[in-house]
């Protein structure tokens, strides 16, 4: 099956089975290597991707589901300027997540900012818990992203 | 067995390659469903490719009608009387909405399924749909009289009457009736009434913590001056059906809060015949009762 989408913001055409899981594709043959395939049961996050402005976890997401989306991985969120808020943010917390987990937390705190600037403590948990990884606390990721969220209205108002 | 299956055991088990179907309005979904038998819709997917490695080469459907191009089914409307809402919209778009206008139970019920990333990519079409398990949010819309709005080709002796037949259903009816409804049936809309309740409880229990035995505990209730004026319970345990004592729901309402010993003793009885598949000495049916009773000490409250 000819699978047209856009990843990253480049727009990308590949030959795939449709029933291949997206992490698959995406790592393997997209060089998408910020993502990882743990869990395979939709637990970990650590296969998080954006697709058409949601997040998603791309092991249980077919190979066809990506036709006509957009999709971002953590390789194309740090080529943007929002990505700087989210490094300044963990670097405030002193937040050092493993190089397992990194890449959807990053994902994760984008895409709860995007959603709204003034999350709950509810918000803000449950964007914690979407990633299960232990090498950080919880306090320290919740500190991360408010930090995040105070760098990027800033750098917003400038 | 290997923890990784090797080349030729995924190449045996593989059957013919997935075909995919891109339909662009409802009708267009349906007609696709009635001329491929072995079809399947798909939504978020999350029910369909939630299995392991091994698993998903085994169980994929050979045919499956991508329903991600039909904007109609992510359509949603709100009016004094109820939330309508398109099939293919999700869980946590679901949450978003109805945070000020359905119970908080709701709101509690949505927050205990899954994870945030899986909550976005499940809909609210599938998870009702879902043939093989009952959904968690499933008895809780059910004690809402939530309806669902389904469309199907309508046959007679062969031919094709209406291509987009509508029918409006509620959730016990289209649980009770699936196995009956045609193939190509499609829901299309959810419809949740608003409507005030006073007091709302939403438990789920992990039994023994084991993940997949689950107890989940619904409760609604009016309440004017201490006096209970409706009353509704559900349970299940997500994989035979959902329980409910009508006529313990008709005693209930009327009664006066906190309840006496004899009513306490009318409950029990009533959770006894609501809960009689399940044996005597099993965790569910204890935990029920201690649900309940919960739910009666909050009220007094």
């Amino acid at each position: 099956m000819i699978i047209s989408f856009h990843l990253n913001g480049k727009f990308i055409t590949i030959s795939s089975d449709p029933d291949k899981q997206s992490v698959e594709l995406l790592k393997d043959e997209l060089d998408c290597h910020s993502l990882n395939h743990r869990c395979q049961t939709a637990t970990c996050g650590a296969c998080m991707i954006m697709i058409n402005n949601k997040i998603a976890l791309s092991c249980i997401l077919p190979a066809f589901a990506l036709k006509t989306s957009k999709v971002w991985t953590m390789e194309g969120l740090a080529k943007q300027e929002g990505y700087a808020d989210i490094l300044d943010g963990y670097a405030k917390a002193e937040a050092c997540p493993c190089p397992v987990c990194a890449p959807s937390r990053a994902l994760i705190t984008e895409y709860l900012i995007s959603q709204t600037m003034e999350p709950s403590q509810k918000d803000i948990r449950q964007a914690i818990f979407a990633v299960t990884c232990g090498c950080m606390s919880t306090k320290k990721m919740e500190n991360a992203i408010r930090h995040a969220i105070v760098a990027r209205r800033r750098r917003l108002d400038e | 067995m290997p923890l990784w299956p090797a080349e030729g055991d995924l190449m045996s088990d593989h059957k013919a390659p997935m075909r995919v179907l891109f339909p662009q309005t409802v009708s267009e979904a349906i007609n696709m469903a009635s001329n491929e038998p072995d079809s399947i819709y798909l939504a978020g997917g999350t029910h369909v490719f939630d299995m392991d490695l091994m698993d998903n080469y085994a169980h994929f459907p050979p045919v499956v009608i991508s329903l991600a191009n039909i904007d109609e089914l992510t359509q949603m409307n709100r009016s004094d009387k109820a939330f309508v809402i398109g099939s293919r919209v999700t869980i946590d778009k679901l949450a978003q909405i109805t945070k000020l206008h359905l119970p908080t139970s709701l709101q509690n019920a949505i927050s205990m399924m899954g994870n945030w990333p899986l909550r976005c990519q499940a809909t609210i079409g599938g998870h009702l749909a879902n043939k093989n398990r009952i959904g968690d949010l499933t008895p809780l819309l059910q004690l809402l009289d939530t309806k669902i709005e389904m469309r199907y080709q309508k046959k007679k002796r062969g031919k094709i009457i209406s291509s987009r037949f509508t029918r409006k259903i509620s959730l016990t009816g289209l649980r009770e009736q699936k196995d009956m409804l045609p193939r190509s049936m499609l829901v299309t809309r959810i419809r949740i009434p608003v409507k005030p309740w006073d007091i709302n409880q939403y438990s789920k229990i992990h039994i023994n913590e084991d993940p997949n035995r689950i107890l989940i505990c619904c409760i609604l209730a009016r309440v004017d001056q201490s006096t209970i004026t409706d009353f509704r319970m559900a349970m299940t345990d997500t994989h035979t059906d959902i329980k409910r004592n009508s006529e313990l729901e008709s005693t209930i309402a009327g009664w006066k809060i906190p309840v006496s010993k004899k009513e306490q003793t009318i409950l029990e009885e009533g959770i006894a015949e609501m809960t009689k598949e399940w044996s005597d000495d099993s965790p569910e049916k204890k935990i029920a009762l201690k649900q309940v009773n919960r739910f009666f000490a909050k009220a007094f409250i």
